[in-house]
């Protein structure tokens, strides 16, 4: 009961003051992003950052969005969670990355966040190694329905350097949105570089 | 699982705290195009399911939904509208939906859900003073669907589709026993609240070309009258 | 919002959700004296008596409310709920599924049979809530937790009793009492210069407490048993269902927080202990259903995916148990030995890998179809203990098994790298 009324007091204080706001990328301009990456997107994006992990956004991550994964290490989440736990778990059981994962590890890894997180029927493709910033890295193509029923589709590119996990995902309705800023999101990648 | 790094998929409750917190105006409407399309045979506008429930605040504050005030004010709404577009040379296309139609096709499930995502962006998203106020979308309003809305116009002979979001709830004699009581001790406890959004798409390009939300302690729906008023607000700033 | 007022907020919240604490077997004879009618007095005692004298009390068939009523209000509501729940993308939409479930849930019901929609939500634990309108929602993972259709019954039945005896109008309406009552002492409070924290019915809402108070529970224990009876199943199965569930919670030791639905319905040893004797008094014949292999039927073609849902939860305690119940049971060995080669996989500690790779060797020889991954489970394991030459193997293996694999571009490339 105690966990239920805390969870709520904690929740309500989240709603109420724990949104961090979204800030303006220029286009046109190399970006720091922190953790040795930097991009350099061709046109305006909206950005919000949360320690290793970073979101962008043209009309709200609901309907598309970038996450960056900055170098994540062991015991790091793919997936950025709530601002605060309601209380210190025992355990964590939550997917999380393991040092000396490999790169199809680190596919289960997404599968597994991505189902957690409510997605269905999560279907992964066009699993292939290719460039991250010029290091050897992976990408894979995936597809999935939200619980409200909403098809998503994405692309994901990553690349393990030394013990820590670098990842860019892109994500779009199926309908309309994927489509519309997919090329972005290449020029984006393709402007990627790590230290 | 709920998080605050993608708000996109939060319930209504959350809405209704940005919408108190972006403050200021009871209603705020966006208007991309000030007119509907010229041609008078091009001005049909289908009533995508009005979602409408109306409640009674009991004196503790829990509010239940009347069912018979909900089916009225779903009544006035759709005869008020009806009106309002004959006053500006356009038709209310009605559509009426089975239960047991209900997600027979896919297609038009999933652009009903893309809708509604996209309002709720613009909820969160597009309001001055919003605390997850996108900066691109700043001083404009832009917003798109796509072009796959010519599904719906085709399905259901309209060239625009209007949304209608409302929840209203009003105070029992308890309540307002209660409300007065309080008073006296100086103290403000809420009474009825009106929130309701709507938004207007062109069905050939799937742009939003008007968009509307309303905050407010006032407004009745359970009459024609009051259904009129409340809508004259709703619908402020409609192309015309 | 300030310690104080969250002080009052929990305070009011642990108010609206006591339950009645009375006398536990008095809700069972007070329930069977309405069951009796004018027919005679409930036998007392630890047992509760005949459950056969409970009637179907207070809801006809075919119900639906006065239209100016609170509970028209309700399931104005709930059916708003039902017509996101028939698109949304965690309903299972698997036709030789729900037909199964619809069979079932008809034998149940009875009479009640057009009133009872059971939706089916792909999730992983176990999970059932009844609504007032008649809408039912079970999780898929309650299908990997019965043994048989007389079990997957005693659950609907006991949902269904909840809708028969109206326990989630009652509810509400419980809740619009206490909160009622509650207000003046929130007013009282504001009055005294504490900040009003805002309705204590709708943050109460939020925060979910609608469950079914502990009688609510009983009296649909002895409803669903006499359900399941009457459908001609065997009620003696009622009781082992929620005895899993008492032990699959012990075997998650480290648990954060019990599940929604063990922490809503008491698991007591009397509780168990009751539906135990309840049904003993019922003169089952021996021959009453259980319908081992009609659950099996329906749920072996669709386990492998079930079991998956439950591998992402990632808590390898219940995994275990649950794994373990599985392989008692004897369906399809060849998969259940590959799934526990991939919690050792997955859990990584000590010697698990070489775990895995014998619990995917047994998979290999045992009865049954293990999942086309199987080769790619040993590849990595393989890769990862250095065994080079196995690795590749498997992974050649798994490109023989699954040609279009969507990896297997990376396979081919893991190949050609571990052959330098």
């Amino acid at each position: 009961m105690m966990n239920r009324c805390l969870g709520l007091f904690l929740a309500a204080n989240l709603l109420l003051t724990g949104c961090v706001g979204y800030t303006l990328v220029k286009g046109g301009q190399k970006l720091e992003l922190g953790q040795g990456l930097s991009v350099k997107p061709p046109r305006d994006w909206n950005r919000r950052t949360e320690g290793k992990h970073e979101i962008w956004t043209l009309d709200g991550p609901g309907l598309q969005y970038i996450l960056f994964v900055k170098g994540i290490e062991d015991g790091g989440r793919i997936f950025p969670g709530p601002a605060r736990r309601l209380l210190a778990p025992k355990k964590d059981t939550f997917p999380n990355f393991r040092k000396g994962m490999s790169s199809l590890e680190v596919g289960e890894l997404f599968e597994a966040s991505l189902a957690r997180r409510g997605a269905q029927k999560i279907a992964i493709a066009g699993f292939t190694p290719a460039k991250f910033g010029g290091k050897d890295g992976f990408r894979f193509t995936f597809t999935y329905r939200t619980t409200a029923g909403l098809n998503m589709r994405g692309i994901t590119a990553g690349a393990l350097l030394g013990d820590k996990l670098f990842m860019v995902i892109y994500n779009g309705t199926e309908l309309f949105f994927f489509d519309r800023s997919k090329g972005y999101f290449e020029k984006i990648l393709a402007s990627l570089t790590i230290i | 699982m709920k998080d605050t790094f993608f708000p996109g998929k939060a319930p209504i409750i959350f809405l209704v705290l940005v919408l108190m917190l972006a403050g200021g105006c009871v209603t705020t409407a966006y208007q991309a195009r000030p007119n509907l399309a010229a041609n008078p045979e091009k001005r049909r506008i289908v009533l995508l399911t009005p979602d409408v429930e109306l409640s009674v605040l009991h004196a503790g504050g829990l509010p239940e939904v009347n069912a018979e005030w909900t089916r009225l004010a779903k009544k006035h709404i759709a005869d008020n509208l009806a009106r309002r577009f004959r006053n500006i040379n356009a038709q209310l296309v009605k559509r009426v939906e089975k239960p047991e139609d209900v997600g027979r096709d896919p297609r038009e499930v999933q652009l009903l859900k893309l809708h509604g995502a996209v309002g709720r962006s613009i909820l969160i998203h597009q309001y001055d003073g919003a605390p997850l106020q996108l900066p691109t979308k700043k001083d404009k309003f832009a917003w798109t669907m796509g072009p796959d809305t010519g599904y719906l116009k085709q399905k259901y002979g309209a060239d625009y589709a209007l949304f209608v979001f409302v929840r209203d709830s009003y105070t029992s004699s308890g309540r307002v026993a209660a409300i007065i009581f309080a008073a006296l001790l100086g103290v403000h406890i809420q009474g009825g609240i009106q929130l309701g959004f709507s938004s207007l798409v062109d069905l050939d390009t799937g742009e939003v070309v008007w968009f509307n939300r309303l905050l407010r302690g006032t407004g009745d729906l359970r009459t024609p009258a009051g259904a009129n008023e409340t809508l004259g607000v709703l619908l402020s700033n409609f192309p015309q | 919002m300030n310690k104080t007022a969250a002080t009052i907020f929990c305070l009011a919240a642990v108010l609206l959700t006591a339950g009645c604490a009375g006398d536990e077997f008095g809700f069972y004879k007070k329930g069977l004296k309405q069951g009796q009618g004018t027919a005679g007095k409930a036998k007392a005692g630890r047992d509760g008596g005949d459950a056969s004298a409970y009637r179907m009390a207070d809801l006809a068939p075919s119900h639906k409310p006065d239209a100016k009523s609170d509970e028209a209000g309700i399931w104005l509501q709930v059916e708003n709920v039902e017509r996101r729940v028939k698109t949304a993308g965690n309903r299972m939409r698997l036709a030789s599924l729900n037909a199964y479930i619809e069979k079932v849930t008809c034998r149940v019901a009875g009479t009640y049979c057009k009133d009872i929609r059971v939706y089916t939500m792909r999730a992983p634990g176990f999970n059932a809530a009844m609504y007032p309108n008649g809408m039912m929602h079970i999780r898929s993972g309650l299908l990997l937790r019965v043994e048989n259709e007389a079990q997957l019954a005693a659950v609907i039945a006991h949902e269904a009793g909840h809708y028969l005896r109206q326990h989630g109008l009652q509810r509400l309406r419980d809740i619009r009492e206490k909160t009622n009552s509650l207000l003046f002492f929130q007013i009282a409070l504001a009055g005294a210069g504490v900040p009003v924290v805002g309705d204590i019915a709708m943050l109460a809402t939020l925060a979910g407490l609608s469950a079914f108070s502990r009688n609510m529970e009983r009296e649909a224990d002895g409803y669903g048993l006499l359900l399941l009876s009457r459908a001609g199943y065997d009620p003696g199965e009622a009781w082992k269902v929620w005895q899993y569930l008492v032990k699959e919670k012990k075997a998650d030791k480290d648990a954060e927080t019990p599940s929604f639905f063990v922490a809503s319905h008491p698991q007591s040893k009397e509780r168990l202990d009751t539906l135990r004797d309840l049904a003993a008094k019922m003169q089952t014949p021996s021959t009453a259903d259980k319908g081992r292999e009609r659950l099996a039927k329906v749920v072996l073609p669709i386990r492998a995916g079930l079991i998956r849902d439950e591998l992402h939860l990632r808590n390898f305690g219940p995994f275990e148990f649950l794994m373990d119940g599985l392989i008692e049971r004897g369906d399809n060995l060849a998969e259940l030995y590959f799934f526990k080669g991939e919690m050792h996989r997955l859990r990584n500690k000590k010697d698990d890998a070489q775990k895995s790779l014998e619990f995917y060797a047994k998979a290999r020889k045992a009865e049954g179809t293990p999942p086309p991954e199987i080769h790619r489970s040993m590849g990595l394991v393989h890769q990862k203990l250095g065994h080079g030459k196995d690795a590749r193997a498997a992974f050649r293996a798994y490109l023989a098994d699954n040609p279009d694999a969507g990896d297997r571009a990376m396979i081919k490339h893991l190949i050609g790298k571990l052959g330098q």
